[in-house]
């Protein structure tokens, strides 16, 4: 294992290994593990530079631009969506504020589709 | 007020809608068991754990739509309210229509809230988190036996 983490260490996932090494099961642990599984956990970097990890986001959710908002005005019809709007719902949220628009939340939505997190679709209906 | 879980009854026959509320729900970190149903007849038979809701659970709040198929809201709402086992179920209309008589014959039929859906997502979602911290942090809500009248 340790040889494994030096072949790594110049590698993304050297940070996520050492993460792995820090538990409680020592070297000298009397419960050490036959073997270590590293588990990769992308991170996700976001249009403006956040970074997140993807075990931190409980599910993002995608509405693209022309589908149904769900908002209907008063005696008016449904409203479509006016741009792609992206919405990341973290595990424990500190702000209320994270709605990503336009060209920022395709490029985000992509960042988030690589990296495995869940995600919901509200797409554009088109007849075919 | 302690943590519990939580069962939400979604009555809208909208699909744009309820995906909107689902979401809406989640983001206000309600991640207890939601459930949707898509007219006034399934939501009565819901409640009443009949036919294909026989394992139904009886939920702690319902969100529901006025303006549905077969049986509208209101009628839905006049069952609960009529039903002993029913009645102390919370009942929060999110409707599209702010006509003065759909909200004076709501309250008249002893609804939790009203909400008229605002204008935009970031709107919703604040109304769907002030609901949330009102009715699974601030208010106590009946005993899960309340159903059975013990």
């Amino acid at each position: 294992m340790a040889a494994l983490a030096e072949g790594l260490s110049e590698s993304p996932m050297a940070p996520i290994l050492k993460r792995a090494q820090c538990g409680p099961l020592g070297a000298n642990h009397p419960n050490q593990p036959y073997a270590m599984i590293a588990v990769f956990m992308p991170e996700v970097r976001l249009h403006n530079g956040t970074m997140l990890r993807s075990e931190d986001i409980d599910h993002a959710t995608f509405w693209e631009k022309g589908s149904n908002s769900g908002i209907k005005p008063v005696g008016g019809d449904r409203l479509p969506v006016e741009d792609d709007r992206l919405h990341i719902l973290l595990k424990h949220p500190t702000s209320s504020k994270h709605f990503i628009t336009g060209q920022d939340a395709l490029d985000d939505l992509k960042a988030l589709e690589a990296a495995d997190v869940r995600i919901l679709y509200r797409r554009q209906f088109k007849v075919l | 007020m302690g943590q519990r879980s939580v069962e939400i009854l979604i009555v809208e026959d909208n699909e744009a809608d309820v995906f909107l509320t689902y979401t809406a729900l989640r983001d206000a970190k309600i991640t207890n068991t939601i459930s949707v149903v898509t007219n006034g007849e399934e939501a009565v038979a819901y409640l009443r754990c009949e036919g294909k809701y026989a394992e139904a659970v009886r939920p702690d709040i319902i969100f529901l739509d006025l303006n549905l198929p077969m049986m509208n809201g209101h009628e839905v709402l006049a069952v609960i309210k009529a039903d002993p086992n029913l009645r102390a179920i919370p009942v929060v209309v999110v409707s599209g229509s702010n006509a003065e008589s759909d909200i004076a014959r709501a309250y008249d039929e002893q609804v939790a809230a009203y909400i008229v859906k605002p204008a935009s997502h970031e709107e919703y979602f604040t109304a769907i988190r002030a609901v949330k911290e009102l009715w699974f942090h601030i208010v106590a809500l009946p005993a899960k036996h309340a159903e059975s009248g013990t």
